[in-house]
């Protein structure tokens, strides 16, 4: 029996392309197939470029014959969070009132993947403004989870999640502010990966809030996401908050035999509070099984009042950013907004420079005081990604008032506070809820330690097969 | 009204002009108060001296601390 090309991993795939044991364009061809399939049940692309991609995937397969072949993603289909400039092409991240000019330059993590011969497909959905973590976009069609079409997608990278969930392409890049990569990798049973503020460059990207921006690939693996983050980070002119690091490579890293294991803590005392009883048994085998791994898995109390403080800071941080860069299209297109994205950002335009000041000067260190409690025994941190399970899209749609909005602050609970810390993290799936739906781990590590928690969640992934695991193929009813 | 709704329907009138009721200025008053605290809570994170690019050393001396 054939394989189906739409199911295998990206790092599969692309390996694949360049051993010719499949061409680039049976690879795309199989992705097509799924996109009939899914698309008009998932609407999670906005865009699909079938004919331009076929070229280039005609292109990749004529340059393999003739041995002109490079790069680590060479003719491998991937699409995007509709974020990225690209020269000749308008972005709209999800709005009415944005477009990019069409001669601005294409975003570097997109000239990244050009380079190691990505082929992009198409462009996927976002919440509006990348500003918003349960998926819905009034702009578009309703973009649906992948595993079932009636809970959310998760937000805001709600296209990516479900894109790859679903199985239309091997990868996609996201953006994370306070959860936007994490949370819908969680929920559509994949793998998301937020690198360390600094460590990829945001030129090109459409900014929400520049201190706490991330841009981060979604995949079927954590291998894949470790060849993903070879490819697209590094130190970069154009955003000058890139940080220069050693140049090693992830995917070496995680496939080198003689790496040591790093240490685990389970985190209670913040990321452990209102937890879903299934998330709570997913989160208690996923440590079991990292035992059984050969890990050291110790529990770390950590201070809640600290993390407390921290997740009431990230908002106020996002919310005055947005509104600084929203300031001119807000003040002409108010009405064009979405109301919930209108109302998050419209508090910004009203918090004195004072305390926004305040929130970055103390960034550094409740950084210290985190790391001291968290990473004195421990390399790597264990939390649920989400508490909750996703809820549906019925519970979260045109609702307002108290149990609304602490619903979904739950969502971006356990990953808002690892943005304000600046923090690497990593979401991957570690069991399914009673309902069917799937559920995230996150690992947390050092700054710049993206290499350990990789490691622990390459290892899970040898020993465990939720992330191998893919959904029903969803058709449009009737 | 309160004083601090009435007072975000100035600086509304003062800066961005945007469209908002007096029942949403009442709900801006209620998340200005949270941020307001959140705030509180960060100023006695920090000195009189450390400025924001203080986060930025701190991520890279984490970094550098070996396991």
């Amino acid at each position: 029996m054939s394989r189906d090309w739409a199911e295998t991993t990206l790092v599969e795939t692309a390996d694949a392309i360049r051993g010719g044991t499949v061409s680039a364009s049976e690879v795309l061809e199989a992705c097509l197939d799924r996109y009939r399939q899914v698309q008009p049940t998932l609407s999670c692309f906005i865009e699909l470029d079938e004919s331009e991609a076929r070229r280039r995937a005609a292109d990749a397969d004529r340059a393999i014959r003739e041995g002109r072949a490079f790069g680590a993603l060479f003719g491998v289909p991937m699409a995007h969070k509709d974020m990225f400039h690209r020269l000749g092409r308008v972005s709209r991240c999800g709005s009415r009132v944005y477009g990019n000019p069409p001669d601005a330059p294409t975003a570097t993590v997109m000239r990244r993947l050009d380079a190691a011969g990505a082929i992009e497909i198409g462009r996927l959905h976002t919440v509006e403004f990348a500003l918003g973590p349960h998926g819905i976009n009034p702009n578009y069609p309703v973009c649906r989870n992948a595993w079932n079409p009636d809970h959310i997608p998760g937000g805001s990278s709600s296209g990516a999640g479900v894109a790859v969930g679903a199985r239309l392409v091997h990868a996609a890049l996201g953006s994370d502010t306070g959860g936007s990569v994490r949370g819908p990798a969680a929920v559509n049973g994949v793998v998301g990966l937020m690198p360390t503020h600094g460590r990829v460059s945001r030129f090109g990207a459409v900014a929400l809030s520049h201190s706490l921006d991330t841009i981060g690939p979604i995949a079927r693996s954590v291998l894949d996401v470790a060849r993903l983050l070879d490819v697209i980070s590094g130190c970069d002119p154009l955003d000058p908050a890139t940080i220069r690091q050693a140049n090693t490579s992830f995917e070496a890293a995680l496939l080198a035999a003689d790496a040591p294991l790093p240490r685990i803590a389970v985190a209670r005392g913040y990321f452990d509070a209102g937890l879903a009883p299934d998330v709570e048994r997913a989160l208690e085998e996923a440590a079991q099984s990292l035992r059984r791994g050969g890990f050291e898995v110790s529990d770390v109390q950590l201070p809640a009042d600290l993390l407390s403080e921290i997740a009431d800071l990230q908002p106020l941080v996002v919310k005055a950013e947005a509104a600084a860069n929203h300031f001119a299209l807000m003040q002409a297109h108010q009405h064009e907004y979405g109301i919930e994205v209108a109302q998050r950002i419209e508090a910004g335009f009203f918090i004195p420079s004072t305390d926004y000041v305040a929130a970055l000067k103390a960034r550094g260190n409740y950084l210290r005081s985190f790391a001291r409690a968290a990473f004195d025994t421990a390399d790597v941190l264990l939390t649920p990604t989400l508490p909750v399970v996703a809820p549906t899209i019925g519970e979260t749609s045109g609702k307002r008032g108290a149990a609304y909005n602490e619903m979904v602050a739950s969502l971006t609970r356990n990953t808002k506070v690892v943005n304000y810390l600046g923090l690497p993290a990593l979401s991957l799936p570690c069991g399914f809820s009673t309902g069917g739906l799937p559920i995230g781990m996150q690992l947390i590590a050092r700054p710049f330690r993206e290499a350990d928690m990789l490691r622990a969640g390459f290892v899970f992934q040898r020993d465990t097969d939720w992330h191998a695991i893919a959904p029903p193929r969803h058709r449009p009813a009737g | 009204m309160s004083r601090e709704a009435d007072l975000i329907l100035a600086l509304n009138d003062a800066g961005p002009r945007l469209d908002i009721s007096e029942t949403r200025a009442e709900e801006l008053a209620i998340e200005m108060r949270q941020h307001r605290a959140a705030a509180e809570a960060a100023r006695r994170m920090s000195a009189f001296n450390t400025e924001p690019a203080d986060f930025r050393r701190a991520l890279e001396d984490l970094a550098r601390l070996r396991p």
